[in-house]
C-alpha cells in the first residue's frame, strides 16, 4: 500500500535539488546590464583568467601537442641525441594497432577500471551512508582511518603491501597458515598469476579510493534536506527506499562526478601496478595502458602513440559522463 | 671510443661455512660440483629451517642464471651483422637452462616472485646456504650468532668496536668463492658496472673532461677500489686488497661477460624479459617453449 504514496515522493524531490541550480544563470543574467561598462573593466575578469590558462597551457598544453607530434616521428634515443626525427606518419599507430597484445593490454586496463572504479562507488557509497546512520565517535574514527588511508605517500603505502603479500615473509600468508591453519598457503605467492595480480591490485586501488568517494558522498548526503527525509518518511517510505529513491537522486550530480574521476584515475592507474609489478610478477602478462606506455618509453614516438590511443578511450568512456555533466550545468 | 668503464662489481658465491661442514660439503672447483653442493645443502638442511635454499635463486634472478648459460656456450642474443636473434634457443643455451632449472626445482625454495635484491636477508636468516651477489654484498652480512645488538644510531667508540667485531666474526662464518666454470677455474658470470662518457653536445666540454680526470685520478679509483668496486682503471685494483674478497671480485670479473652489445639491449631490460623469462623456467616451463616466446621478443625489440 505505501508503493503509490512512495511514487509521489520520488517524484517531488527532485525539484528541490534543482533549487540551487537557477541561482548561477542568474549570475551570468547581470552582465548585461553592466554592458557598457568601459573596455577596461570588460576585460578584467578575462585577464584574471591568463595565469591560470598559462600555467595549464604550459604544463598540460606543450607536453600534450609535444606527445601528439611525436606520435608521428620515429623518436628513439638516437634522436635524443641530436639525430633529426624523421615523420613516419601513422605508422606508430599501425604497428601498434595490428598488435593483439596491445589490444589484449587495453581490454584488461578496461575491465580492470571498471571493476575497480564499481567496487570504489559502491563501497564508498555505502560507507557515507553509514557515517550519516552511527554515532559521533563511530564516525569520527571512520574518518580519521580513512584520511589515513587517503593520505598516506603512495609508495609508502605500497612497501606496506609488499610486505603484507610478500610470499616467503608475509603476514597475509602467516596468517592463513597459522592460525587458520592453510598450509598450502604458507609461501604461496600472490602475483605469479595474472588473475590473483590484478585481485591483489584491486583491493589496494580500492583501499586508496574509497576514503574520497566516501567523504564526498557524505559531504552530497548531508546536503539532503532534512524536511524531504521527514516527509518520506511520514508518507511511509522506509529507509531503503528513502536512500534509493530520495537522496541518491538528490545526490547524482555528485555521484556522477565522483564516478568519473575514479574511470579516468582507474584507467591510467600507473604506480600501484609498477611497484607490484616489480615485487615479482611476470611483467608482460600484468601490464595495463600505465604500465605497458611505461615500458615503451624508451621508444618516444611509440609511447606517444600509445597514450593518444589512451587518451581516445579516455575520452570514449568519459564523453557519455561529460556530456551529461555539461547539460546539467546548462539548466 | 663512445665511453670508458667507470666501475664494475662482480658476483661472486657466499656461503655459510658453518652449513658446509654440517652437511659435509667442499667448496666446489667445477660447475657441476656446485650444483651437487647445492643439493646436497639443500638436502641436509643443517639449520632445520621451514623453507631452506642450498642456493638461493629467485625465480626472476635472471643475472645470476645467466652464468650457466654463459658457462654452456650460449648467449642471450646474437647478432648476423644485420640483425640481432634472441639466443636463448640455441642448442647451447638449453644445455645451461636445463641445468638452471635443475637447480630451481632441486636446490632452491627462494619464491619465484622475487628477484636479486638483498640476497643476504634468507642467508642472515639462515635459510639459505649460499647466495650469489657483488663482493660488497659482504658488508650486509648480518648473522644471527655474530650480532652484537649495536644500535645503528649509536657512533661512540666501544660501538665501533663491537661492530668490527661483528664484522670480523660474520667474515669468518662467510666463505666467499668466485663461481666455478665447466672445466674449473672462474665461470662466465654476468657483468656489472657502469660506464662513463661525455656527450658530443654537452655543453661544457672541458669542464667534463676535467671531472673525467678527476674521476680517473689515483686518488678517486683507490676510493673507488676500497669500497668493493672494481675500478675502471686495472692499475689500481690494488687498493680491493687481497683478502678472499678481493680475490674473488677479480677472478669473477676477470672471465665476466657483458650483456649483448646491441643498441637497444636497455629496452629488453626495460621489458623485463629476462625476468619474465627465468621465473617461467622457474616455474617449470618447458624451456624450449620458454625460450621461443623469449627469443621472439628479443628480436622485435632490438631490430
Amino acid at each position: 500500500m505505501p508503493a503509490p504514496r512512495l511514487s509521489t515522493a520520488a517524484v517531488a524531490p527532485p525539484a528541490p535539488p534543482r533549487a540551487p541550480v537557477p541561482v548561477p544563470p542568474a549570475a551570468p543574467g547581470t552582465p548585461p546590464a553592466r554592458r557598457r561598462a568601459p573596455f577596461r573593466s570588460r576585460m578584467g575578469p578575462y585577464l584574471l583568467l591568463v595565469p591560470a590558462l598559462a600555467a595549464i597551457a604550459v604544463g598540460l598544453g606543450y607536453p600534450l601537442v609535444r606527445q601528439f607530434v611525436i606520435s608521428f616521428q620515429e623518436y628513439g634515443l638516437a634522436q635524443q641525441f641530436g639525430r633529426p626525427a624523421e615523420w613516419v606518419g601513422l605508422d606508430n599507430y599501425v604497428a601498434l594497432l595490428t598488435d593483439s597484445y596491445v589490444w589484449a593490454v587495453i581490454a584488461r586496463s578496461i575491465a580492470f577500471c571498471l571493476v575497480n572504479a564499481g567496487l570504489t562507488m559502491a563501497i564508498g557509497i555505502a560507507l557515507a551512508v553509514l557515517m550519516t546512520k552511527v554515532g559521533r565517535a563511530a564516525r569520527v574514527t571512520l574518518q580519521v582511518g580513512m584520511l589515513l588511508a587517503w593520505g598516506t605517500p603512495v609508495l609508502a603505502t605500497m612497501t606496506v603491501w609488499q610486505w603484507l603479500f610478500d610470499s616467503q615473509y608475509g603476514v597475509v600468508n602467516w596468517l592463513l597458515a597459522e592460525p587458520l591453519g592453510m598450509e598450502s598457503m604458507r609461501y604461496h605467492s600472490w602475483l605469479i598469476e595474472p588473475l590473483s595480480f590484478y585481485g591483489v591490485a584491486t583491493v589496494i586501488v580500492v583501499w586508496m579510493s574509497v576514503p574520497f568517494v566516501a567523504f564526498t558522498v557524505y559531504a552530497g548526503l548531508l546536503q539532503v534536506p532534512e524536511e524531504c527525509m521527514e516527509a518520506a518518511q511520514l508518507d511511509g517510505a522506509n529507509a531503503w527506499q528513502r536512500l534509493w529513491s530520495l537522496a541518491i537522486p538528490m545526490v547524482k550530480p555528485v555521484l556522477f562526478v565522483v564516478a568519473l574521476l575514479q574511470v579516468i584515475w582507474d584507467l591510467r592507474v600507473f604506480t600501484q601496478i609498477h611497484v607490484l609489478q616489480r615485487a615479482g610478477a611476470p611483467t608482460r602478462e600484468t601490464h595495463l595502458l600505465g604500465t605497458y606506455i611505461y615500458s615503451l618509453a624508451k621508444e618516444f614516438s611509440m609511447a606517444g602513440a600509445m597514450a593518444t590511443i589512451m587518451l581516445v578511450i579516455t575520452l570514449a568512456l568519459t564523453v557519455f559522463y561529460i556530456r551529461r555533466m555539461l547539460r546539467e550545468e546548462q539548466l | 671510443m663512445y665511453a670508458v668503464p667507470y666501475y664494475s662489481g662482480a658476483r661472486a658465491v657466499f656461503y655459510n661455512k658453518d652449513m658446509f661442514a654440517a652437511a659435509g660439503v667442499e667448496v666446489p672447483t667445477t660447475l657441476a660440483e656446485f650444483s651437487d653442493a647445492a643439493v646436497a645443502l639443500q638436502a641436509a638442511n643443517p639449520a632445520g629451517a621451514p623453507s631452506f635454499s642450498g642456493f638461493w635463486l629467485p625465480g626472476q634472478d635472471w643475472y645470476n642464471g645467466t652464468a650457466w648459460i654463459y658457462e654452456a656456450g650460449g648467449d642471450l642474443a646474437v647478432s648476423d651483422g644485420e640483425e640481432w636473434v634472441g639466443g636463448l634457443s640455441s642448442p647451447e643455451s638449453q644445455a645451461g637452462l636445463a641445468q638452471v632449472q635443475e637447480l630451481f626445482t632441486t636446490a632452491t625454495s627462494a619464491p619465484r616472485d622475487a628477484d636479486s635484491e638483498e640476497p643476504w636477508i634468507p642467508f642472515n636468516n639462515g635459510e639459505a646456504a649460499m647466495f650469489s651477489a657483488p663482493t660488497w654484498a659482504r658488508w650486509s652480512i648480518d648473522l644471527p650468532e655474530c650480532n652484537k645488538g649495536v644500535d645503528a644510531e649509536d657512533e661512540s667508540a666501544e660501538a665501533t668496536a663491537l661492530l668490527a667485531e661483528q664484522q670480523a666474526c660474520n667474515e669468518e662464518k662467510t666463505g666467499v668463492f668466485a663461481l666455478p666454470g665447466t672445466d674449473g677455474g672462474a665461470a662466465t658470470v654476468f657483468a656489472g658496472g657502469s660506464n662513463i662518457a661525455i656527450p658530443a653536445k654537452s655543453g661544457n666540454q672541458e669542464l667534463a673532461r676535467e671531472l673525467m680526470r678527476i674521476i680517473f685520478s689515483e686518488e678517486y679509483q683507490t676510493m673507488l677500489a676500497e669500497n668493493g668496486l672494481i675500478p675502471g682503471n686495472r692499475d689500481y685494483a690494488d687498493a680491493l686488497g687481497d683478502d678472499v674478497y678481493a680475490q674473488a671480485a677479480l677472478a669473477a670479473a676477470e672471465n665476466a661477460k657483458l650483456t649483448p652489445a646491441a643498441e637497444k639491449w636497455a629496452d629488453v631490460e626495460g621489458a623485463r624479459i629476462l625476468e619474465d623469462f627465468f621465473q617461467e623456467i622457474a616455474g617449470g616451463a618447458d624451456p624450449a617453449e620458454a625460450a621461443a616466446k623469449a627469443d621472439q621478443l628479443i628480436g622485435e625489440t632490438l631490430n
